[in-house]
């Protein structure tokens, strides 16, 4: 049996009210789920929230909300769990950080589920963790800020691209239905996102070195 | 824009059957190309961009400019994704029980992970058991890498190296077995002779099981590990032996000489099978009451290291006794040689080398800063040990012990009582070699 047909099966017993196989679904993609919340947490909630305990919320929520998937078939099931994890995301950064002055990097949008900033941040802050070695420590500092802001200066569906080709490890069709483009647009899309962050990066000295 | 090369050659590895035919077709080609490479990537396959653009020269010109950022890109995820997991490293774990070793109680843990005493099943053995505890199904890449080292790790046969009998994945953990050493390490040692009285008795040793915070060793298991000898010592108590009891001071220069002889000669028979052990360090080699010399973690420090350097070294205790080259990305057999010699430092001036407030301020200090001389902070160290340690600390790797094996004959002499020679140039040589350019002044060791 494929991956599609298993998955077609699963979402029929969903549909008969099993919740084991809701729960099968949602190990399944567990993996790029938790890719997803690694990428984008908000570096101030390392220590206080990990990830397993996003999924865990998420998890509930998807149980309580699965009739809505179920009488709107627009997306794949991977798709809306993605959308609700995002969700649970932005509730568990409201509850913690709610009320602290709000980091522009990392406001955070409803419906796009991330806005172009925080991918951009989240983004520049797992390139720049490539530095590796001590002696580089120092020219992360520079570099951060510059990184930065050549991300800006990228289209922002470029730079979701990127996220979620890579660090959500996302295929080209999952990645045009989350941006609501077509499968070749998508395509296009990340080969030119590609040559415009080597752009981006060899305008940085030292950066590619490596 | 059909060339027929292009379809032909395609060999799709791992995509969701969701995407058929119709989704390829929409695609362009060299972008299927692209996430071919990641594809191969992700599953360690090590893919060549050279290969790719050779196989496809229509496309050559974008693969070579465009697939190494691709390959920076999934660095960089999996450095995040490891850097997530170790921060995550739980507190207690969810098992009592690994393969067929019943987990008695924890011994230590540190970046690496956590080490317990458990009980094997099958032999009734005590043996230690270390859990790495990042779930290697978020990053099965590194289960691999893992077992590599560990099979490497495992082929090493020595009486000063703690042997790993086998090792495995259970509940998404990688873990190995070795053997149970009842003994302490260096730091605990060195921390004990810092102390008012400074003395460290051999019974303490094989006793310091007892003291350990939570989940104690039954008593029935203390016993059968003690050896006889032991436990006649222990219990002996009032015997009028008890003045010479077997003990550490500070200047018991012959028992560190000893030390550091069974620790270099485990280095070169590490070495020797191209093992290096990249995290030698006090904690690192264990003193067991026979006064016998244990280093454990070999080799597997390589497996964590390149995925994320940057949290490693993040453990301040690890970084200071760090070789200068490591921080720059290289290192080889000097480099454990560098680590013995900060570790020896230790032990005989019972201060570290470098001090620092954090990270960048250490990482100065062992890349620009010379370290004191030992007999500068203890002025009873013998001078042919001093001159041992500072042989295996210099900063730039040419002018120390090429190999462990130099040490080693080093040690094995002054333990003789004979002379041992600097390795670094004397002042007249340098002088002479500034001076003169090339003219005079070889590498004259003078001796000091």
């Amino acid at each position: 049996m494929s991956h599609s047909e298993h998955e077609r099966e699963l979402i029929d017993r969903v549909v008969n009210g099993d919740e084991n196989a809701l729960a099968e679904l949602f190990s399944k993609h567990r993996d790029r789920l938790w890719r997803m919340v690694n990428f984008r947490m908000d570096p101030r909630l390392h220590g206080r929230v990990d990830a397993d305990d996003v999924l865990q919320e998420a998890w509930l929520s998807v149980v309580q909300r699965i009739d809505h998937f179920l009488s709107d078939a627009s997306r794949s099931i991977f798709v809306w769990f993605r959308l609700i994890t995002g969700q649970t995301m932005i509730d568990i950064h409201r509850r913690h950080l709610g009320t602290q002055k709000r980091n522009a990097a990392m406001e955070f949008s409803i419906n796009k589920g991330w806005s172009s900033e925080s991918t951009s941040f989240s983004l520049s802050f797992h390139l720049l963790g490539h530095l590796t070695s001590p002696t580089q420590a120092a020219l992360r500092e520079e570099l951060s800020e510059q990184l930065k802001a050549a991300l800006a200066s990228m289209n922002e569906i470029d730079r979701e691209v990127l996220a979620l080709r890579h660090f959500e490890q996302l295929s080209n069709r999952e990645t045009a239905q989350i941006l609501g483009i077509s499968d070749q647009a998508s395509s296009d899309r990340y080969m030119r996102a590609l040559g415009r962050l080597k752009g981006v990066l060899s305008a940085l000295p030292g950066f590619l070195d490596q | 824009m059909s060339d027929p090369v292009d379809e032909t050659d395609f060999h799709l590895q791992g995509f969701p059957e969701q995407e058929g035919e119709g989704e390829l077709r929409s695609r362009a080609p060299v972008e299927i190309l692209a996430t071919q490479f990641v594809e191969e990537l992700r599953t360690g396959q090590m893919p060549s961009i050279e290969n790719y653009a050779r196989r496809f020269p229509l496309h050559a010109a974008v693969i070579r400019e465009s697939f190494p950022v691709l390959a920076l890109l999934e660095q960089a995820r999996q450095q995040s994704e490891t850097a997530a997991i170790r921060r995550n490293m739980p507190d207690t774990f969810p098992f009592k029980r690994l393969g067929s070793c019943e987990l008695l109680c924890e011994l230590g843990r540190g970046g690496m992970g956590v080490v317990f005493q458990a009980r094997d099943t099958t032999s009734q053995h005590i043996v230690a058991v270390k859990v790495l505890p990042w779930r290697v199904s978020i990053v099965p890449e590194w289960q691999k890498r893992f077992e590599e080292e560990a099979r490497t790790t495992a082929r090493l046969r020595h009486r000063n190296i703690v042997p790993v009998y086998r090792f495995g994945q259970e509940h998404g953990y990688c873990y190995y077995v070795m053997q149970f050493v009842n003994g302490i390490g260096l730091d605990v040692i060195i921390r004990r002779l810092r102390e008012v009285d400074g003395v460290m008795y051999q019974d303490e040793i094989e006793r310091a099981e007892s003291s350990k915070p939570t989940g104690f060793v039954s008593s029935m298991a203390m016993s059968a590990i003690r050896t006889a000898e032991g436990v006649r010592r222990a219990t002996d108590v009032r015997h009028p032996n008890e003045g010479r009891r077997k003990k550490l001071t500070r200047s018991s220069w012959s028992s560190f000489t000893q030390i550091a002889i069974q620790a270099t000669q485990a280095l070169c028979c590490a070495h020797g099978d191209g093992v290096l052990h990249n995290d030698i360090k006090p904690a690192n080699l264990l003193l067991d009451g026979d006064g016998r010399v244990w280093i454990t973690d070999f080799g597997l420090s390589e497996t964590i290291d390149t995925a994320s350097a940057e949290s490693s070294m993040k453990v301040m205790g690890t970084l200071r006794y760090m070789a200068p080259e490591r921080l720059s990305g290289t290192h080889d057999a000097r480099s454990d040689v560098y680590s013995l010699g900060m570790t020896l430092f230790e032990l005989l001036t019972r201060c570290p080398a470098y001090e620092a407030k954090n990270e960048e301020d250490m990482v100065t200090k062992i890349l620009e800063q010379d370290p004191p001389r030992p007999r500068q902070l203890e002025p009873s160290i013998p001078k042919g040990l001093e001159t041992i340690v500072r042989n295996a600390i210099t900063r730039n790797p040419e002018e120390r012990y090429e190999s462990a094996a130099a040490m080693l004959g080093d040690l094995l002499k002054f333990n003789r009582d004979q002379k041992v020679v600097s390795l670094r140039p004397s002042r007249i040589t340098e002088f002479i070699r500034t001076i003169g350019g090339n003219k005079g002044g070889g590498a004259s060791a003078s001796s000091e």
